[in-house]
């Protein structure tokens, strides 16, 4: 290590930088995509868990891949959660979350399709159900 | 459009659409959802073939993913059977019901070693095709170093 023709700067340099990037790697994984607390309560359910994580990883790095190659741009300097959004937002990914409200900035209107049943409205209107909640406590 | 058909085997193509694929990208066969078949008819992941049944292969393992495209709340599974009844909808004009139980009954049929597959496959393929793709790009630039050196010094 001490030859500087064989092991020039340059190339440790990049080997440093190389590590590094591990670092940030892995911090995407359990922070960014969430699977630093899982949620199942069984040794299967924890592995399907994870594996499930790293394929939704993988699949969002592939498309990092692409965009970085069609732009011609440092796949690096792109963010995995800015990517993450708008694809969650993709009218087949995040038509409809009910649960989250800050989620719900991203969901997917409906109204360029055609026209869906109406009892489907029902089921996807989360006023509905606080509407008829509290017309049941209201009447009982 | 409608993403059928989704009641054959072959219905993976729900992935490359959620992942607003185009086939003029770059590396755009990684994305393919022929992976992903092969895989599951490898591991002979059938069930869901019955027409008024929700819950195939593919919507599986495509709500199983969405979870983690999600945070908090919306990871849960009461959230992905949600996006399912919303897809189904959307894309059939079917409604069903929403039922989280049906859901977690339904992912525990797809095979963790099947996850794992895929997940690996796509990570070998992407990795390869992410190599060519580099030494593709560092060839063309060689070559037209060289095309620009001879070119300056016959001048």
């Amino acid at each position: 290590m001490l030859d500087e023709d064989a092991y020039p700067v340059a190339w440790l340099g990049s080997l440093y930088q190389g590590r590094w990037m591990v670092e940030p790697d892995i911090e995407s994984i359990k922070c960014t995509m969430g699977l630093e607390h899982l949620r199942s309560q069984s040794p299967a359910g924890l592995e399907s868990e994870i594996w499930t994580g790293m394929l939704t990883y993988n699949l969002v790095r592939i498309k990092m891949l692409q965009s970085g190659y069609e732009a011609n741009r440092e796949i690096r300097s792109m963010s995995l959660s800015a990517l993450r959004k708008p694809i969650s937002c993709s009218p087949r990914t995040g038509c409809y979350v009910r649960s989250s409200a800050s989620a719900k900035r991203w969901q997917f209107p409906l109204s360029n399709r055609a026209p869906a049943p109406t009892s489907v409205n029902a089921l996807i209107d989360p006023s509905h159900e606080k509407t008829n909640a509290f017309q049941r406590f209201s009447s009982g | 459009m409608s993403i059928l058909p989704m009641r054959s085997f072959l219905g993976f193509s729900i992935f490359q659409r959620s992942m607003i694929q185009n086939d003029q990208l770059p590396l755009c066969e990684v994305l393919d959802s022929s992976l992903i078949t092969e895989t599951s008819e490898e591991d002979q992941v059938f069930f869901g073939n019955a027409h008024e049944d929700v819950f195939t292969p593919a919507i599986n393992l495509w709500a199983i993913v969405s979870q983690f495209l999600f945070s908090d709340a919306a990871r849960s599974c009461k959230a992905a059977a949600s996006r399912v009844v919303s897809l189904l909808a959307h894309t059939e004009g079917r409604v069903v019901a929403q039922n989280a139980g049906n859901f977690c009954r339904a992912k525990a049929k797809i095979p963790i070693a099947t996850i794992r597959k895929i997940a690996l496959r796509l990570a070998n393929q992407a990795e390869y095709r992410a190599i060519q793709f580099d030494d593709l790009t560092s060839t063309i630039e060689f070559s037209l170093q060289r095309f620009y050196h001879c070119y300056y010094h016959a001048r």
